[in-house]
């Protein structure tokens, strides 16, 4: 069976555990609890009849205190890119942060998830923004790590896309 | 090179193996496990086999290995039971070794500190939103 490396990178606080939480063992918290380094996971998914057993990194998010640590990125296969919705400049930073994952492990697959959809009345990132992203052959999902919308969905393609290379 | 007196040689590697579970292991250039040692089991690493890849029994090596020259410092893994481990990794003429220590206590320290600063970042952000 293949055996895939995955990232979720992305500031604190976006979502990253949960979304891993919930793709995993489909277990939502309202707690936040912060991540200090990573926590590994696993999940096998099926892929077009073929089985890929996902070995998922949760980073720790960035902060002023925990940087990025480009040795956890070594060997990763793709990584899911994880912006709050609710807060704006989350995306910024997951532009940022794209760029500089790019520079140490080059171009390979990833996924912007903008986390929070079930607080859609608080949403602060504009449509125009996504739009450039678009533009730029970006992949973007909307998701909820609280409903579970998107999550499937994002490991999925992300994961095809990982086969694809 | 540093030469320390056996005296403390010995101690601390009496520490590091009760106090950090030390535990070891190492991959041949195929990604086969030829030789382990140390507290694995403390790290969940049990019924280990040189017949199957190293990756196939512990997932978190996925992609790290084979080593090219460098060595690499992977801290702060959190992998099974609650346990987070500080990983070293060196490459050398008979494989890759894989040297583990458990920073748990360490990690738990750090852990409430970090969740209190998120926190307050979080309502400062907010705050700031308001007004």
């Amino acid at each position: 069976m293949l055996q895939k490396k995955v990232c979720m990178i992305g500031e604190f606080a976006t979502g990253k555990t949960s979304l891993v939480s919930q793709f995993v063992h489909s277990i939502f918290s309202e707690k936040y609890q912060t991540t200090v380094g990573v926590k590994i996971d696993k999940k096998e998914i099926e892929i077009n009849n073929k089985k890929v057993n996902l070995i998922l990194w949760d980073l720790h998010g960035e902060d002023e205190f925990q940087k990025l640590r480009l040795s956890y990125l070594r060997g990763s296969s793709g990584f899911l890119l994880v912006a709050d919705g609710t807060r704006s400049h989350t995306l910024r930073k997951a532009v940022d942060l794209k760029e500089r994952v790019e520079k140490e492990v080059g171009k390979i697959p990833f996924i912007l998830m903008l986390n929070k959809w079930d607080l859609q009345e608080e949403w602060e990132i504009e449509e125009s923004e996504v739009n450039k992203l678009l533009a730029n052959a970006w992949t973007v999902i909307k998701s909820s790590a609280k409903s579970g919308l998107g999550v499937e969905e994002a490991f999925q393609t992300l994961t095809l896309k990982i086969l694809e290379e | 090179m540093y030469n320390s007196p056996d005296f403390i040689s010995v101690r601390l590697i009496n520490f590091l193996i009760e106090k950090r579970s030390l535990a070891y292991l190492i991959v041949d250039k195929n990604g086969y496990l030829s030789t382990w040692g140390g507290k694995l089991s403390v790290y969940g690493l049990k019924n280990l086999d040189k017949s199957k890849l190293a990756q196939k029994q512990i997932y978190f090596l996925t992609g790290l290995l084979p080593l090219g020259s460098e060595s690499i410092y992977i801290p702060c893994l959190k992998i099974s039971h609650g346990i987070c481990a500080d990983l070293y990794l060196f490459p050398s003429d008979i494989g890759d070794w894989i040297l583990l220590l458990d920073v748990t206590e360490h990690y738990k320290c750090i852990v409430s500190l970090q969740q209190m600063v998120n926190e307050k970042a979080l309502i400062d952000q907010n705050n700031h939103n308001i007004t």
